[in-house]
């Protein structure tokens, strides 16, 4: 992993017009002065062939051929993506994009992983705001392997609910970290201010909350909708024949039928309202600044004029914005301006970074920039460098067989006319400086900018108003709520407003920090693709603070826990449980001793019974009210005397009596902190206090608590949570004595509230209560959630 | 791992039955289907020094230059860090007959590409451009090889643009700092220590005589190499390169190569430090060797085994499986000197420093303690094969494996070359290769947990 660091990216115009130097400061004297030689004479250049052909079922396929390299690859592109979220689900289309290859119907995740890393092949996914892309890359020796694993991927993914939670953690993690990145806050509440609460405006990889919330069968819905033929493009790169590649096609995808694909309904974004926000973040050392507003979108007449006006103030080929405040002041590393358009509307943004202290006269001049460039006409000159670049370039668009095929591709999808790409050099230089300006007049309004500026508030806002800009919100950081109009979390009013930040940029298929990506890219000071989503985890607080002692703390955290857990309703409507699980125990040397299926009746509040298969035998082991006996071929028997107490310790500490019965105030509580955990103490300190360990989603990880068996400060730990009938249920949990996991428990399939016959709890009468030894295996309590 | 899907299958329906059959004596069977094609290149010298690369490439209408300065931040005295990239900006201010701003701007409206970056090793110019301007490519750049401006408002101008990408690249984002901490703790002597952009106090100290002093002592014919790949004629294009360079001196001394060796690590370095990071770090990290070492094939084989696509081990084993990191991967970075082989595990919530490092410490022990199987080394193999193949695209790409092979290993053949030595790595090779680096007395442990999380 080289670090590597760029010097000028983006372009300047040519200055004042002298093109070149007639001063002497060079320290060679025997170097000529020259001017630069003359060219060679142009080639002329022309797009290379492909092919669009509609298969019988209306899903569109494009090859583009190449046979340089040995190498064949794959997009399939579904015309869906964050904007087709339902109301309250956002970020629907991007875990359903995440989970498309975690697993297909005749496929696990680690089968794909394996199938395509074994052939030396490659295969991602991305989710942006109207589309959604499945690619992998193969050797042509490879290529029906891969095609067929894109359909697989495509049309069959199991939406496994261990791989839905496993990407539901990476994704909450992943927008922690993101949420203390201020270029990434910077674009979301930008992305707010400008389509309000349009999908455009609302982060397409969601929230802690709206990860949370979403289910099998919000994906499910999801992919069934949009995952149609007729509303996919598929195109095949590189070392195949169109025969091969169209046949490929038809046989994977032909026959998958066509189905009607529902019409979006959204409101149109607002109007552009003059907005200064201030995302107070006061540990940053540099501003994060953005200004823009609403604009047009892809297919709109005016793209190509507004393309050149925006690439003039700030883009490749021109770029004022970059001479203004990096060349000629040295605020910044990079200022550029961006468009973005978009299906169904679009925007652009001026952005730069720079020092706090020049974090006033930044914004003044990206301002004053703005107001230029509709004020005065754009020089002949000015304009012909912008227009010879965007079509001058045209070469460097078509160097790879991929560079050709996303062109197309793209073409396609916005359902722009397909010879537009032939033409794309004549209309290019047909602009005038009088059409760029009046794109200018028409879309910028210098005074309705909506403007972003994430870093230390207190130092710079002062400047804020000698630039002029004298209204202006601060928000700290922890408190932006994206869902809120005021961008502020209500302090009052639900504990569970979740403050909705998230990315609205696209979402990049693979988890990874932004700064390891930064580190492997070439340096160029334009944005770097940005990974998914961002935000912060449930519950306000950004870090895991300690809590503090005492009683207020305490409620304050079992509140949160048991709202985590899903309410404190949801808790005491629990009456009874049935759970399926698999039970592992370990030996001492941490091998498997033991597998068994087992199944598992609770009824709150002193009843359990667990059966289990044991090498072919069942058993039963049952509980009521203070009495333990076993049933089992051998006949019925009173379990020794300390496994009653054990078990009827662990009737105690189960975790859904037990947090209602604090919430009830029937046990007293603590809150401390420990290993970076938060800690709620249940009971007085004592053999019966059970210590509950929270991690920052406020989800029980850990349970300690003292085993009249084993000993005091034995361990439980949880992971896997579920949603099963609106409470979080882990499905994963181990059994620690002294250390060591001695039983590993994974749920299979649990219900609440089913009818349980009461005879199952009933104790036969006596056949010979001969407390033989207990199995080995069994003196573990049985039964906990 | 329930079902090993090889590129042998693919070919052959029936492969896999004898690879299962065989075990590692099918490993023969198993050779990747498909080879790059070689690359087709001619290579010359200037009397003055000036290596030159030209590869024709006919496809595309346009072309790649690249002028490669054998310098780079491990040529930086102490005081002095972050000068090679610093210098590397000062080399778009201008030279004689070329204003500052404009090598990029002309380019530019060509519609052309143009940049440059620095690493530990070495300094890289660039442009992409329509053939036509392949004289007035090569002209710019030879007038700055001769002539460079120095100014002392751009230089002082350009020293803050600097500070402001060290400040958004470095200080500004979480685990931004990453890279600079693990080698700050790696390191002793060699200046691999310090990072490539610098410190904040060297950038300030920098001063126009080190930019003058810069340029006369590195940026000579004789330290650099220029490869054009693309659509050209090699004859005229030689007659071009000698036209504009050869009429720059001979350097009258010798170039530095006298940077101070980082004495062996003899015991475990454990080191604990906080930053204001979402979610606690850690890194394990090695001490290896340098790139074109016999050993240095087997150590990439092994970044592809622990971290190369989701099936790779690291991947595998924290991310998914045992969900300890949000990200985690272990790769070298086998670079001119001997540099570090280094795992990094970012800790999800919930889970513990101690279980990441016990997990990525348990792979390097496990590449040591059992030979890799067939399979599993062959998958390596052919993700080798897939990245010659794919990272060959471009004539940037091209360009690139040239210049490596030509300026850090000296020798160009090996931009074709390796690829046999890949392909021959055997397992015993990769688990002696980690029993010689990935042992207690050669790593360095590292934590870097949230600001608060340590004192607790």
């Amino acid at each position: 992993m080289r670090v590597r660091f760029g010097a000028a990216c983006l372009v300047l115009l040519c200055v004042l017009g002298l093109l070149f130097a007639s001063v002497v400061r060079a320290q060679n004297p025997f170097w000529p002065y020259e001017d630069p030689p003359r060219p060679l004479p142009a080639r002329e250049v022309k797009f290379p062939p492909y092919e669009v052909r509609t298969l019988a079922n209306g899903m569109q396929v494009l090859t583009v051929l190449h046979h340089e390299q040995p190498a064949v690859t794959m997009h399939l592109l579904v015309r869906a993506g964050a904007a087709q979220d339902p109301a309250k689900k956002e970020g629907v289309a991007f875990l359903a994009a995440q989970l498309l290859d975690q697993g297909t119907t005749t496929r696990t995740a680690n089968q794909i992983a394996d199938q395509i890393d074994s052939i030396g092949g490659s295969l991602g996914v991305s989710s942006q705001q109207d589309r959604t892309i499945a690619s992998a890359v193969v050797m042509k020796d490879s290529f029906d392997f891969g095609m067929n694993l894109i359909a697989d991927v495509a049309h069959n993914p199991s939406f496994d609910p261990g791989e839905i939670e496993r990407q539901k953690e990476q994704i909450i993690s992943l927008l922690r970290v993101n949420a203390e990145d201020p270029d990434y806050i910077a674009n979301i509440v930008f992305d707010r201010l400008v389509y309000g609460f349009h999908p455009y405006g609302l982060p397409g990889s969601g929230t802690p909350d709206t990860i949370a919330s979403i289910t099998r069968d919000d994906l499910r819905a999801f992919h069934r909708r949009y995952f149609v033929p007729n509303n996919m493009i598929l195109a095949i790169v590189g070392d195949v024949t169109g025969d091969e590649a169209f046949s490929a096609a038809q046989r994977v995808f032909g026959s998958w039928t066509r189905a009607e694909v529902p019409p979006m309904t959204v409101s149109d974004p607002p109007r552009p309202t003059r907005r200064v926000v201030v995302i107070d973040k006061p540990d940053a050392v540099q501003t994060e600044i953005r200004a823009g507003q609403l604009a047009i979108a892809r297919k709109h007449p005016d793209h190509l004029a507004w393309d050149l006006a925006v690439r003039i103030l700030g883009g490749e080929g021109a770029n004022r914005l970059h001479r203004v405040l990096r060349s000629e002041r040295g605020l910044t590393y990079g200022a550029s301006a961006e468009m973005e358009a978009r299906k169904q509307a679009g925007d652009f943004v001026a952005e730069t970074d720079t020092r706090t202290e020049t974090t006033g006269e930044a914004l003044r001049l990206m301002k004053a920039e703005m107001v230029k460039l509709q004020d005065v006409l754009v020089s002949p000159r000015e304009l012909g460098d912008a227009q010879a670049y965007l079509a001058g370039s045209f070469p460097l668009t078509i160097e790879t067989p991929n560079d050709i095929a996303v062109q197309v591709l793209n073409a396609v999808f916005y359902e722009l006319p397909l010879d537009e790409i032939g033409t794309f050099h004549t209309r290019v230089v047909s602009v005038t400086p009088a059409d760029v300006q009046r794109v200018a007049r028409q879309y910028i309004q210098p005074d309705n900018l909506s403007i972003v500026l994430v870093g230390n508030a207190k130092a710079f806002v002062s400047q804020l108003r000698d630039a002029g800009f004298r209204e202006f919100e601060v928000i700290p950081l922890s408190d932006l709520d994206l869902s809120s109009a005021t961008l502020k979390r209500e302090r009052r009013g639900s504990s569970n407003t979740p403050p909705v930040f998230g990315p609205a940029r696209p979402a990049q298929a693979r988890l990874v920090p932004i700064a390891f990506q930064a580190t492997r890219l070439q340096a160029q000071n334009q944005p770097a693709p940005r990974p998914a989503a961002p935000a912060s985890p449930a519950g306000k607080p950004q870090q895991p603070r300690p809590p503090a002692a005492g009683e207020g703390a305490a409620s304050e955290l079992l509140r949160r826990v048991i709202d985590a857990r899903g309410g404190l309703t949801a808790l005491r409507g629990v009456r009874s449980v049935v759970a399926e699980t698999e039970t592992t125990f370990m030996d001492e040397q941490g091998k498997v001793a033991a597998t068994t299926r087992t199944r598992t009746y609770v009824v709150y509040p002193d009843k359990f019974r667990v059966d289990a298969s044991i090498q072919g035998d069942l058993v039963s082991q049952i509980y009521n009210a203070g009495r333990a006996w076993e049933r089992s071929p051998a006949g019925v028997r009173d379990l020794p005397p300390q496994i009653q107490e054990d078990a009827s310790a662990s009737v105690k500490r189960d975790t859904i009596p037990l947090l209602v019965a604090a919430a009830d105030g029937r046990v007293p509580i603590r809150a401390a902190s420990e290993g970076g955990l938060r800690v709620l103490e249940i009971g007085t300190a004592g053999p019966d206090q059970v210590r509950l360990f929270v991690d920052d989603q406020m989800l029980i990880v850990k349970q300690q608590f003292n085993s009249p068996v084993a000993g005091p400060r034995q361990e439980e730990s949880f992971s896997d949570y579920r949603q099963v009938g609106g409470l979080r249920v882990p499905f994963q949990a181990f059994v620690s004595r002294d250390g060591r996991v001695i039983v590993k428990r994974t749920l299979t399939k649990i219900s609440f509230n089913e009818t349980i016959d009461p005879a199952m709890f009933e104790r036969p009468a006596d056949t010979g209560s001969s407390p033989g030894p207990a199995n080995q295996n069994q003196k573990d309590p049985p039964a906990n959630r | 791992m329930p079902f090993s899907f090889t590129r042998a299958h693919a070919v052959r329906s029936g492969a896999l039955l004898v690879v299962l059959a065989v075990g590692a004596g099918a490993a023969a069977l198993l050779h990747a289907a498909v080879r790059p094609p070689k690359l087709q290149y001619q290579q010359f010298a200037l009397p003055n020094g000036l290596r030159v690369i030209l590869s024709e490439d006919h496809s595309t209408p346009i072309v790649h230059v690249a002028v490669w300065y054998h310098v780079g931040s491990k040529n930086e005295r102490p005081g002095r860090t972050g000068f090679a990239h610093l210098f590397e900006h000062m080399m778009f201010k201008g030279s004689k007959n070329v204003e500052p701003e404009l090598h990029t701007s002309l380019i530019a409206s060509w519609g052309g590409r143009s940049n440059a970056y620095t690493t530990e090793d070495e300094t890289v110019f660039w442009e992409t451009f329509p053939q036509q301007y392949l004289p007035v490519v090569l002209w710019l750049e030879a007038d700055r090889m001769a002539t460079l401006r120095v100014e002392d408002t751009a230089f002082k101008r350009e020293r803050e643009v600097v500070k402001e990408e060290r400040r958004m690249r470095v200080e500004n984002q979480p685990y931004g700092r990453l890279n600079e901490i693990i080698y700050d703790h790696a390191f002793v002597t060699h200046p691999y220590k310090h990072p490539t952009i610098g410190s904040m106090a060297d950038l300030e100290a920098a001063s126009i005589q080190d930019v003058r002093e810069f340029h006369n002592t590195y940026y000579v014919p004789e330290n650099a190499t220029l490869t054009i790949v693309g659509d050209f004629d090699s004859t005229q294009a030689k007659e071009m390169v000698t036209r504009y360079f050869d009429r720059i001196a001979k350097a009258p001394n010798r170039v530095p190569r006298d940077i101070p060796k980082e004495p062996p690590q003899t015991k475990e370095k454990r080191v604990v430090v906080e930053e204001a990071w979402p979610l606690p770090a850690v890194i394990v990290a090695y001490h290896v060797t340098y790139d074109g070492h016999p050993d240095a094939y087997p150590l990439h084989m092994t970044s592809k085994i622990l971290s190369d696509g989701q099936s790779a081990r690291i991947t595998r084993e924290l991310v998914y499986s045992k969900r300890l990191a949000l990200s985690a991967f272990g790769s070298g970075n086998i670079t001119e000197d001997p540099n570090l082989f280094y795992a990094v595990a970012i800790v999800q919530p919930g889970q513990t420093p101690q279980a990441a490092e016990q997990a990525l410490i348990e792979e390097f022990e496990k590449l040591k303690r059992e030979p890799m199987t067939a399979n599993e080394l062959q998958r390596a193999k052919n993700q080798f094969a897939r990245d010659y193949i794919i990272g060959r695209e471009s004539n940037q790409d091209k360009a690139m494996h040239l210049a490596h092979a030509a300026v850090i290993h000296n020798d160009i053949t090996t931009a074709d070359g390796e690829f046999d030595i890949f392909m021959n790595v055997s397992a015993s090779d990769i688990q002696r290769v980690a029993r010689t680096y990935f042992n207690e007395s050669n790593r360095l442990v590292l934590h870097v947990l949230p600001k608060g999380a340590g004192t607790r």
